[in-house]
């Protein structure tokens, strides 16, 4: 594939103290250049770990354990590579926007670091012109005042439009986002998300973004990979995963949302059970406990099964199309 | 006498005069007290001028008077000039001991949070056995093998605390560098030593300033302790903890000498710790 940014193969993440205790299973996951991919899941189902081994930050962790390869543009990556690509060809925005900027440095100086970290040595006039640039381009609308802010005097949806801008500011191929919208109220999550659209088409950027919420995954997603326990259990195209979505768990999660427009509803669906703890995961498929579907066959791992809209792994997938009427976001 | 002091410096905080106006006008006095002995650190000779080693066998244990305003000691001197041109020494042996423990136990902590594994756990169980000894006897033994003098007074009070800043130093760290924004940090490129020092140090140092300030009056009696016990500076430099342990054996018939000197150490201490206290509720506001 020469459009490939990053590609993941096999990547497992388990504790080094206990082997057995898996936080991330074989996952083997490919981002398209200008692709916005979307990885889906309940909490402790892996996503966050999986975003920070796409950066190659879990790699840095101690007490875990990385297995596989992460590949850039198709060549594999060692520690020192990932370092050289943070901050030029892929950023990160985070999930607590006020808590991912130093408490100790204005506005200013944090785009300084990554502008130059990016570009290397900038004169002074020309930095100034590009920070302010790149706030107007993340929708803050007086730069010179917020460049002289710390973050503590910025709300948390201004502190994660900085954060974005300094994401920006290295003009990555791929932007990894974790749940960058969780921690804000509802209206500005819209205008960051559609803002996110708007920097993926313009700069053709492939974008990572990691969210419980299937209504934001419908907005933006391309592809939307849906992660159960620490494994891949389905991926496929944004459109087929609403029209048809075959794993029982993804069915799960699209009853689970609540539809703008056509018949209401009178209780929202939900998923029984919760996600079984990683020390404790049942042999063969993880959803199986909470599964209407199951049989015996279950125990044992399903297969990736590959479609033409997609992959899945399931032993009793659900082949009829969606009986969601109406629109989610 | 240090854990006299202690006690006192404890109750003044378990009153819970810190804040507020009593904590402001406390500080205010504490800050105006370390004024007047900052003033005899610079010029002694403007607030006490004279010789405060001249011995003078015929004003032997003159009791407090115009002339002698604190009176005077078993060879003539008088215990105002001594207690003035002291101020030095003490304020010396305080700045620089603290200093020392600051920088090297700040250093230490760092490695060692940064670092973690084996090296933390090397650095961690030395620091233990450090701070399994008192610090005074620590400062004695040092003292009591390298001689005594100011300087290495000022080194052997200054290793005695190392082990209390590192360790504080140790757990910021490893508070800090869970923070997210030192994972941002990475994620825009940087390198271990230039997050370390960049990221981690700024924001895990407030408190070991704030111990600090507190840390410059504990060394001050430590160091008094220490020439209390006769391994201070040289008998011709005049020094508080001296001055209080020359004046001990005449105490019924000259309470002057060693009540003064007390005094004045037990002020500048308490001062310090008030001092230090109000800093760092203000730096942490």
């Amino acid at each position: 594939m020469t459009n490939e940014v990053l590609s993941l193969n096999g990547i497992t993440v388990s504790l080094e103290a206990n082997r057995a205790i898996r936080l991330v299973e074989d996952v083997t996951l490919t981002i398209e250049r200008g692709q916005v991919v979307c990885l889906v899941g309940e909490s402790g189902s892996g996503k966050s770990v999986l975003a920070r081994t796409m950066m190659g930050l879990t790699q840095l962790d101690r007490g875990v354990v990385v297995e596989g390869t992460v590949t850039w543009e198709g060549k594999p990556l060692g520690r020192k590579d990932h370092e050289r690509l943070r901050g030029r060809d892929i950023a990160m925005v985070f999930q607590e926007p006020v808590g991912s900027l130093d408490p100790l440095f204005t506005v200013e100086s944090q785009l300084t670091e990554s502008l130059r970290r990016a570009h290397g040595k900038i004169g002074s006039v020309e930095l100034r012109r590009r920070i302010r640039a790149l706030l107007s381009e993340v929708g803050i609308a007086d730069p010179d005042r917020v460049m002289q802010c710390y973050p503590h005097q910025l709300s948390g949806g201004m502190c994660q439009r900085v954060m974005i801008a300094g994401a920006l500011a290295c003009e990555p191929k791929l932007l990894v986002a974790d749940e960058p919208t969780t921690a804000l109220d509802v209206t500005v999550q819209a205008q960051i998300l559609d803002m996110l659209a708007r920097l993926c088409t313009e700069r053709d950027m492939a974008v990572i973004l990691v969210t419980h919420d299937l209504g934001v995954a419908a907005r933006l997603a391309d592809r939307i990979a849906v992660l159960y326990s620490g494994k891949l259990v389905e991926e496929a195209q944004s459109d087929t995963t609403f029209a048809g979505a075959r794993h029982p768990y993804t069915r799960g999660l699209l009853e689970c949302v609540p539809l703008m427009t056509g018949p209401r509803r009178a209780l929202l669906a939900t998923v029984e059970g919760s996600v079984p703890d990683p020390a404790d995961r049942p042999t063969g498929c993880p959803f199986a406990p909470r599964c209407a579907r199951a049989t015996a066959e279950c125990t044992q791992m399903p297969p990736m099964s590959i479609e033409p809209g997609g992959r899945f792994s399931c032993w009793h997938p659900i082949l009829t199309p969606t009986t969601l009427v109406g629109t989610i976001a | 006498m240090s854990g006299i002091v202690a006690l006192g410096v404890s109750r003044f905080r378990s009153l819970g005069i810190r804040g507020g106006r009593t904590g402001n006008l406390l500080a205010l006095l504490s800050a105006l007290w370390l004024l007047v002995t900052l003033a005899a650190l610079i010029v002694p000779g403007v607030l006490a001028p004279g010789d405060p080693t001249d011995l003078r066998p015929a004003l032997v244990f003159q009791p407090p008077s115009a002339e002698n305003p604190f009176g005077t000691d078993q060879y003539g001197r008088s215990v105002y000039l001594l207690l003035v041109h002291g101020a030095r020494t003490a304020m010396l042996v305080g700045l620089a001991s603290t200093a020392i423990a600051v920088t090297v136990g700040a250093l230490i902590g760092l490695i060692a949070g940064f670092a973690g594994g084996w090296v933390d756990a090397v650095i961690g169980r030395v620091l233990d056995v450090l701070m399994s000894i008192p610090g005074v006897l620590l400062a004695l033994v040092i003292t009591a093998g390298a001689g005594s003098s100011t300087g290495v007074l000022i080194i052997s009070v200054g290793v005695a605390f190392i082990a209390g800043f590192a360790r504080v130093m140790r757990a910021q760290v490893l508070a800090t560098r869970e923070r997210v924004y030192i994972d941002a940090a990475r994620s825009v490129g940087f390198s271990g030593p230039r997050i370390l020092f960049r990221h981690v140090l700024p924001n895990a140092i407030t408190p070991v300033i704030g111990l600090a300030t507190i840390a410059v009056g504990e060394a001050i009696l430590v160091a008094s302790a220490l020439s209390f016990l006769g391994l201070g500076p040289r008998l011709d430099v005049p020094d508080w903890g001296q001055l209080l342990a020359s004046g001990q054996p005449f105490l019924v018939q000259a309470w002057w000498v060693s009540t003064f000197a007390g005094v004045t150490i037990s002020l500048t201490v308490v001062a310090v710790s008030l001092l230090g206290d109000w800093l760092k509720d203000w730096m942490e506001k």
